[in-house]
């Protein structure tokens, strides 16, 4: 038994000793998949030292507060505290909505003093707070005081910045904030006009240390005193977003005085303890006392941590693994390889008396000893590896992270890569044990042996089990759900490695050649490997389809929300308070140089009187939920909810139908814009609007697409009769009737109106009309940015918004959001690539006769070489193709359901991942292929 | 020498397809080859000379007929019990050598031993003894590419008598050598006919090597032309032929 063990181990050892080339691609295979685990889990633990290295820190004390929007139930009890002074209220308007922004009155610090000096924590804590001039929303629309800094001297300005007013002799309560030149916060910030700026404001303005600057809204000039990288103010980039986007600085409280016209909006509260250990017990009992705070101490903080760092970590691991699972295809192509070369050696052993099971053991143990040697690299690649991207790391979670060498990754890429070499080298060892021994007299009729159908079968499930097994000690939960999860990857790999034979199949014989020799024999040595082939693409496919799905949706969702805000007419959107102030604001743009168009849009909002469809039915708004009712309409589809729910859904029907009919036809707000270009939005029924259709003798109106609507069969030319609302002094309203011809109704959000959708021309307005809202979409150069905001300042109640802000966040967002899985996606890429690169050596090897009889009859070595990076540069663009190509369908799918026309879909980018793709086969075939393109023929042809 | 029967083979027949053609390869072979026979099988290509020696050798399984190796009848055997049979009662000589070349010749000849299940012999011991008796002793540790031919294939004929298997059959055992090799090597087989009582059965197309056996089988067409023991004065008048050979006096005539 020992003798036997040794002898396999042994010859195993040296079989692989002998085959290098061999070996040395296989182990990449499985090197490429383990590295890929020990990598994404050293990063996740690292990421977790982080979060875990001083959570007081992070928390900037033991317990923060900050104070958040009531929900409906707490409104009461907001009000009263703001009855009692504890809380100051702030309104805000946005576009016709509006809203109230809380935050602790002045009087309120002293309420919280006297409740911790009265409290069981007397003399036990002490508390400071941030004292901003600006809040989020101003940060947003990059209006308001305190948000733009400008550079004195050169004019340059930093929008959209998030300010931390603080009392730098206590703040931050743990760690230290530091500038880059090593000075602590109390040090630089001696007086109210000092402040520090974050180093990503520093770069955009070129600001120095020592340099005057203004910021809006304040009286004062301000000196930088220092630049604070971000990574030191800002603790939580999730929830400080726009100051990581964006930018920030740093002020003392006093300088809050600074800005004469704007209250400090007092919120974000952190408490430090004498004794940490309560601060459990303090967050509990100040949460009861203040209903309004919103807290969060360090023992939640470590469980909010954690849960992130256990979903990162099981996210890393999966990801590793189906990397893994990639590069096991090369064990496979590899193993088949060994056991074809050498099925004259197993005859040998047959004959001698070596059993079909010991033949399997034989393999098996070389199997077992690439998954050992090629986890060990793996691990080393690992380590190396999350240096690469420890750097990306940093940049997506704005934070440092201590590189560390951990055991707990390196066993577990030890055990999975081991497990899944063996497991997956398994089916071709069952092939070896299938060999004749009669071959040992007929060499030359020895055929590539085939494991039994019954024996590939339950090794195939042997496979599932077993990575099911891993998948659930991964991702905990049950067998069964592994199980299921597991299975219907290999089912989904399965068909589509059929799929992607059959293409293979196709595309060999079909694809002409166009009289090119080197084609033809590319195309047939392609379809004389197709088994190979579609292995190969198979690891391909998946790598550039994660990839190129997250690649295409982060574009898609940035072009869409690009052609929505350029729909719009504009690139800023003006919001207005009255009319008066529309006359400056349009007069502000008519004399101003840069401003190439803008149009006016009053929102209006109108009750319905009256419909007449084209039959001459008459509906009223009392009569119309009737009449609804009695269609029946077939509710759940309409809005997309599967028949399955319909139970669910019939007893909401009727209140959620008069819900939707009255606010979208009985009770609509509508636009009311100057149509000076004929509208280009996707009609459902009818047609747009047109320059001519404001003198129209009956105004025409288009409403925006609801599946009520529809059903009620709304169409083209039936007349709908509403009262236009006014608002008027004392909350009084008055209204006016107008009939209206519907023009159309038009698809989805996508229209000339950035609000409602439901447009109409400003004509159709009795001029009596106050409306509700006003906006002005102005088109204006880059350039002429900065004035525009600095001249709207000085009208009151006015504000710009730049649509340009909206991509530049969601851009910002999708990008740190798709950062992380694209890394990861890029890495299954990667392995698909040494997979290719696993086949082309696996080719070439069995292709060398073949390679040194064309030399030998006079092809040069570059053509040789050639034809081999044409088939591979082949599979790669059908890899490509399907790959992109399903990432591709999805985001057409999403982009029609959206509205948006298919210019919104990224082709280009496509294009490009497919040339990636392209370009990854035909560098990984290189490296196989071009030293066996340069063997000597006679060498091959003697020794062969 | 004990007379038992070895190989007894009973009407054979063997057919099988090639490409679309059915290929009669035996047509009913019947034979007995006693314990220290020394036997060739000659014959043209097609004759079927090696579908012969793969059903003797267990290594294939005939279509009719009965072949039994050392009164155990193998024509129906599965491969399990049939890889046992070659293990330990026949050992293969082949013209290839088929030496596994990533072990030692050593290695090589243990290597039956050590999936024998009877365990007879030491694996190493045997293997020393086996090989320097085929003048090895020095080249216990060397890898087939490190040997030449004739010792390569003296290492396949220690290899394939590890387990002191009754029958040894060779597959044109000197086809890959020259001359003098293959002088070695016949003799080597001589060598373990007389003093281990083994049986030979060599196929071969080089009359040269037909001409030293005691009993020369011809096959043509699948069927036994002519079965005939050759006599002690033809082999010793082959063996002065061949001495004037080797010493220049008589010249081979070539093509």
């Amino acid at each position: 038994m020992f003798s036997q063990l040794k002898f396999y181990l042994s010859h195993s050892f040296n079989d692989l000793r002998v085959n290098k080339r061999l070996t040395f691609f296989a182990l990449l295979s499985i090197a490429a998949g383990v590295a890929a685990i020990v990598s994404l889990q050293t990063l996740s633990l690292m990421i977790g030292d982080t979060l875990e290295q001083n959570l007081q820190e992070t928390n900037r004390g033991d317990v923060s507060a900050n104070i958040s929007d009531p929900s409906e139930e707490e409104e009461e009890l907001y009000a009263q505290f703001v009855e009692s002074g504890m809380l100051a209220t702030e309104e805000v308007s946005f576009f016709g909505q509006t809203g109230t922004v809380y935050s602790m009155a002045p009087e309120g610090i002293n309420t919280l003093q006297a409740w911790v000096d009265e409290s069981d924590f007397a003399g036990e804590v002490e508390f400071t707070y941030l004292a901003p001039v600006s809040s989020e929303f101003d940060v947003l629309i990059g209006s308001g005081s305190g948000t733009t800094i400008t550079v004195q001297e050169t004019g340059d300005q930093a929008p959209q910045l998030s300010s931390y007013f603080v009392d730098p002799a206590v703040y931050p309560y743990y760690g230290e904030i530091t500038t880059v030149d090593g000075q602590l916060l109390a040090d630089v910030l001696q007086a109210p006009t000092d402040i520090v700026i974050g180093d990503n404001v520093a770069e955009v303005i070129d600001v120095a240390v020592g340099d005057q600057v203004l910021i809006n809204g304040a009286s004062e000039a301000f000196t930088v005193r220092g630049i604070v990288a971000i990574e030191e103010a800002v603790q939580n980039p999730l929830a400080d977003i726009f100051a990581g986007l964006f930018g920030f600085y740093i002020a003392p409280r006093e300088a809050a005085s600074l800005f004469e016209s704007v209250e400090p909006r007092l919120d974000n509260f952190y408490f430090k303890l004498n004794d940490p250990s309560r601060a459990q017990e303090f967050e509990d009992a100040l949460s009861e006392e203040f209903g309004f705070f919103s807290t969060t101490s360090t023992e939640d903080l470590r469980e909010t941590n954690e849960a992130l760092v256990e979903q990162i970590s099981q996210l890393s691991t999966v990801m590793g693994l189906i990397s893994l699972l990639i590069g096991s295809i090369g064990i496979i192509n590899t193993m088949q390889v060994i056991v074809r070369r050498r099925m004259l050696e197993v005859a040998v052993l047959k004959t001698i008396g070596m059993q079909g099971n010991q033949i399997t053991v034989l393999f098996l143990t070389e199997a077992f000893l690439l998954g050992i040697f090629g986890s060990l690299v793996g691990i080393l690649l690992g380590w190396a590896g999350t240096f690469a991207i420890k750097g990306a790391a940093e940049a997506i979670f704005t934070t440092t992270l201590s590189f560390r060498i951990a055991p707990a990754p390196a066993i577990n890429g030890f055990v999975v890569g081991v497990i899944v070499a063996t497991v997956f080298g398994f089916l071709p060892t069952l092939a070896a044990a299938q060999v004749r021994p009669g071959i040992v007299i007929r060499p030359q009729e020895g055929v590539a042996p085939r494991a039994g159908r019954l024996q590939t079968l339950a090794v195939i499930a042997l496979i599932i089990v077993v990575i099911s097994l891993i998948a659930q000690t991964i991702l905990g939960g049950t067998f069964l759900t592994a199980l299921q999860i597991v299975g219907g990857a290999f089912l989904a790999a399965g068909i589509l490695y059929v799929i992607l034979w059959v293409i293979i199949w196709v595309v060999g014989r079909v694809f002409p050649s166009f009289g090119m020799v080197d084609l033809k024999v590319s195309l047939r040595q392609m379809l004389a490997a197709k088994g190979r082939g579609a292995s190969t693409l198979l690891a391909l496919v998946v790598g550039v389809f994660s990839l190129s799905t997250i690649t295409l949706f982060a574009d898609a969702i940035n072009n869409v929300l690009t052609e929505v805000l350029e729909g719009s007419g504009g690139n800023v959107l003006i919001s207005v308070q009255s009319e008066s102030q529309l006359a400056e604001v349009e007069a502000l743009l008519a004399g101003m140089d840069g401003v190439n168009s803008y149009t006016v849009a009053l929102g209006y909002q109108m009750e319905l009187v009256e419909w007449e469809d084209s039959e001459g039915n008459i509906y009223t708004a009392e009569s119309l939920p009737e009449y609804v009712e009695s269609l029946d309409i077939n509710f759940p589809p309409a809005f997309g909810i599967p028949e399955e729910d319909l139970d669910e859904w019939e007893e909401e029907k009727s209140e959620i139908q008069q819900e939707i009919i009255g606010s979208s036809f009985i009770n609509v707000a509508v636009e009311a814009l100057e149509i000076t270009e004929e509208g280009d939005a996707t009609m459902l029924i009818g047609r747009d609007l047109r320059p001519e259709d404001e003198n129209a003798e009956v105004p025409l109106i288009v409403y925006a697409e609801d599946p009520i609507i529809i059903e009620l069969g709304l169409s083209e030319g039936d007349r709908v009769t509403y009262n236009v609302v006014s608002q008027g002094a004392f909350g009084l309203s008055s209204s006016e009737e107008v009939t209206f011809e519907v023009a159309g109704i038009a698809a989805s959000s996508v229209s000339l109106s950035f609000n409602s959708g439901t447009y109409i021309p400003a004509s159709a307005i009795p001029e009596s009309a106050s409306p509700a809202s006003i906006s002005v979409f102005a088109d204006v150069t880059d350039e002429q940015l900065p004035m525009l905001r600095r001249e709207l300042a000085e009208i009151p109640g006015t504000f710009a918004i730049e649509t340009a802000i909206f991509t530049r966040l969601i851009t910002s967002l999708l990008g740190t959001f798709t950062a992380f899985p694209s890394l990861v996606a890029a890495l299954g890429l990667i392995v698909g690539g040494v997979v290719i690169a696993n086949s082309v050596a696996l080719a070439t090897m069995e292709r060398r006769n073949e390679i040194a009889v064309m030399k030998a009859v006079g092809l040069q070595r570059e053509r040789v070489l050639g034809m081999i990076l044409l088939e591979n540069g082949i599979l790669g663009f059908i890899g490509g193709l399907i790959g992109v190509g399903i990432g591709l369908v999805a985001v057409i799918i999403f982009a029609q359901s959206a509205g948006v026309p298919l210019d919104a879909v990224p082709w280009l980018r496509a294009f490009g991942l497919m040339m990636l793709c392209v370009g990854v086969a035909i560098f990984a075939a290189i490296t196989s292929a071009w030293s066996a393109s340069g063997e000597k023929p006679l060498t091959v042809l003697r020794y062969e | 020498m004990t007379q038992e029967i070895v190989v007894h083979a009973k009407d054979l027949k063997k057919e099988f397809m090639s490409g679309e053609v059915q290929v009669q390869a035996l047509r009913g072979i019947s034979l007995e080859i006693r314990r220290g026979e020394f036997v060739g099988i000659i014959g043209p290509s097609g004759s079927g000379k090696s579908t012969l020696m793969g059903l003797i050798g267990g290594l294939d399984t005939p279509s009719s007929g009965t072949i039994a190796i050392d009164g155990v009848d193998i024509s129906a055997m599965n491969e399990r019990p049939l890889t046992s049979i070659r293990n330990e009662k026949i050992g293969f000589v082949f013209q290839s050598f088929n030496l596994i070349p990533t072990l030692t010749a050593l290695e090589n000849v243990a290597l039956p031993i050590q999936f024998s299940k009877n365990k007879q012999f030491n694996p190493t011991q045997r293997a020393k003894e086996l090989l320097t008796l085929f003048g090895l002793g020095d080249r216990m540790d060397h890898r087939p590419t490190q040997l030449s031919g004739g010792q390569q294939q003296r290492v396949a004929i220690a290899r394939a008598l590890s387990n002191n298997p009754p029958l040894l059959l060779g597959d044109e055992p000197t086809g890959n050598l020259d001359t003098k090799s293959s002088d070695v090597v016949m003799n080597a087989l001589r060598e373990v006919q007389a003093t281990m009582n083994t049986t030979v059965v060599l196929v071969t197309h080089d009359m040269d090597i037909a001409s030293q056996v005691d009993r020369l089988i011809t096959l043509v067409d699948g069927e036994i032309a002519t079965d005939d023991p050759r006599s002690t004065a033809q082999r010793q008048a082959v063996a002065a032929l061949r001495e004037k050979r080797a010493t220049g006096e008589l010249r081979a005539i070539e093509g």
